[in-house]
């Protein structure tokens, strides 16, 4: 009589298939199971397609939202596209006192985030983190840690060497000219090390750079869009716009992994050179797309950007951050009668490029009027664990995210 | 004039033969593959798919290759319920999917087994 197992046994491959499907803190339970399980959760195959399968069917994309509450200390919240709801706090496992921290971007679960303070001197340090497998290092200094130097970080994730980067520009008062002097530096996962760039000639106009597509880093700088290929290591300082304007009245945001950008403008066309005037205006939203990303690589390829709609607003309103969920554009704006009470008056708009219209959705009760919110990166939970990593000692009492 | 569609001889690993439409076989790519680069004879073996597999494959193919295009709704009630059998059997069906090489078939059955995982945790 034949024997009959009570188990059928399925081929790694097959474990593999199921394995992906599970949320990334199930997949971490299951290395406990048995030696072949953990060298198979291990495996960097394995880790590439739990990534893979975690972009392509990710249903309500997930951000990381930056937030002061109350004007006190910053938190780190998860949003859920669909809902705009804020899911979880994330706690950034450094807290070394009198500090302020930035997360500077996201890629491939990977959160890339400086911790500055001040006392006893300025010090700049650099994480990447992954929180989902809690482990994270501390990057080697940048070179030129000089002290009072302002700095602009971007964090991306290279597709064509498999290498998370991060890039530093900094800016500093020049001693016999009126320009401020900027250099750059990167920072590359596989080599760990930074490397010298060519000076470049502006800076990101924001603050750190607004998106990573494609291997780009993006943002808005004097001259145009400017971008800097993970890649090659190069700066491309003026990719035209496709109207001109000014930085605080523009986003860049990804659609379709490809680069759009979100522009505010009077809706009735107005130039109103007074700043206090002007943001009294009616304003429109316009949205362009790029048509072809190779003019970002600088080999003279000009940029030409498709208008993806234009809706009339019908308000005054200051553009704080956006996100494009299946082909809607979500904006989180400020609603601006210019008196003091209503001046965190938050809502968020859903525009709709096919119907051509933009309605207010109302804000969710505990994003309080008092909040200020900013920044936005796009993270996806992963297995992704870098050379040097370690595991991060949660304080004791945190929340066990 | 109603066309004759090719008819294919499918054997189980316990051998029996299953007779099936050319377009319905070839869900399955190893199949797909097999026919046209002509490794195969009047019938087509499958060792390592035994009958009562072999004959839920054949009903989710015909499900998926018969249903109007558009009809989404139904076609998710009908994979829903499909997968709602005893775990060992959709091990099987499973390894079949995979080794037949049908893709929304391995798809479907890897999704269910992992949320059985997912409800035991």
């Amino acid at each position: 009589m034949a024997v009959i197992r009570p188990n059928p046994t399925l081929s790694n491959d097959l474990i593999s298939e199921i394995l992906v499907r599970l949320p990334v803190k199930s997949i971490l339970c299951f290395q406990l199971v048995c030696k072949d399980w953990l060298s198979l959760i291990k495996c960097p195959t394995f880790v590439k397609s739990q990534l893979l399968h975690a972009i392509t069917t990710q249903t309500d994309p997930t951000f990381i939202i930056s937030r002061y509450e109350h004007h006190q200390k910053k938190i780190f919240s998860l949003l859920h596209a669909n809902s705009r709801e804020i899911v979880a706090d994330l706690q950034i496992p450094y807290s070394p006192g009198d500090f302020n921290t930035i997360i500077v971007g996201s890629a491939n679960g990977i959160v890339c985030f400086v911790v500055a303070v001040n006392f006893p001197k300025y010090k700049a340090s650099i994480y990447l983190w992954n929180p989902a497998i809690r482990r994270s290092k501390l990057i080697p200094s940048y070179s030129n840690e000089l002290r009072r130097w302002l700095g602009y970080d971007g964090f991306g994730y290279d597709p064509i060497d498999d290498d998370y980067k991060v890039v530093r520009v900094l800016s500093r008062p020049s001693s016999s000219s009126k320009h401020r002097l900027f250099s750059a530096e990167v920072y590359s996962t596989n080599n760990n090390v930074w490397r010298k760039v060519l000076d470049p000639i502006d800076i990101p106009s924001m603050g750190n750079f607004d998106v990573c597509v494609n291997g780009y880093l993006c943002s808005i700088g004097k001259y145009g869009m400017m971008s800097f290929d993970l890649n090659k290591e190069v700066f491309n300082f003026a990719t035209k716009l496709p109207v001109i304007c000014d930085h605080d009245e523009a986003r860049i945001i990804e659609f379709n992994k490809s680069i759009a950008i979100a522009i505010l403008i009077n809706a009735s066309n107005d130039d109103e050179t007074d700043w206090k005037l002007d943001r009294m205006l009616d304003k429109k939203i316009n949205m362009w797309s790029l048509d072809d990303d190779t003019c970002l690589s600088g080999g003279g390829v000009e940029a030409s950007w498709t208008m993806m709609f234009s809706i009339d607003l019908a308000m005054p309103v200051e553009l704080c951050l956006g996100y494009f969920c299946n082909r809607d554009l979500l904006l989180l704006i400020r609603g601006n009668d210019y008196t003091w009470k209503s001046w965190n008056d938050y809502k968020w708009i859903s525009c709709n490029a096919d119907k051509r219209e933009a309605k207010i959705i109302p804000l969710p009760v505990y994003m309080a009027k008092r909040n200020y919110y900013c920044d936005l990166d796009k993270y996806t939970e992963s297995l992704v664990s870098l050379a040097g990593f370690e595991q991060v000692n949660w304080p004791a009492g945190g929340d066990d995210n | 004039m109603a066309s004759e569609s090719k008819m294919i001889m499918l054997r189980s690993s316990n051998n029996e033969v299953f007779e099936v439409e050319e377009a319905l076989a070839f869900e399955s790519q190893t199949i797909k593959h097999m026919i046209e680069h002509d490794c195969a004879d009047t019938v087509i073996p499958l060792p390592k798919v035994s009958s009562n597999i072999l004959a839920k494959v054949i009903e989710y193919c015909k499900k998926h290759v018969t249903s109007p295009k558009d009809d989404n709704n139904e076609l998710e009630s009908f994979d829903a319920e499909f997968v709602n059998i005893d775990k060992n059997v959709l091990f099987g069906l499973m390894s079949a999917a995979n080794y037949l090489n049908i893709k929304s078939f391995l798809d479907l059955t890897s999704q269910a087994l992992a949320d059985i995982i997912e409800e035991k945790c």
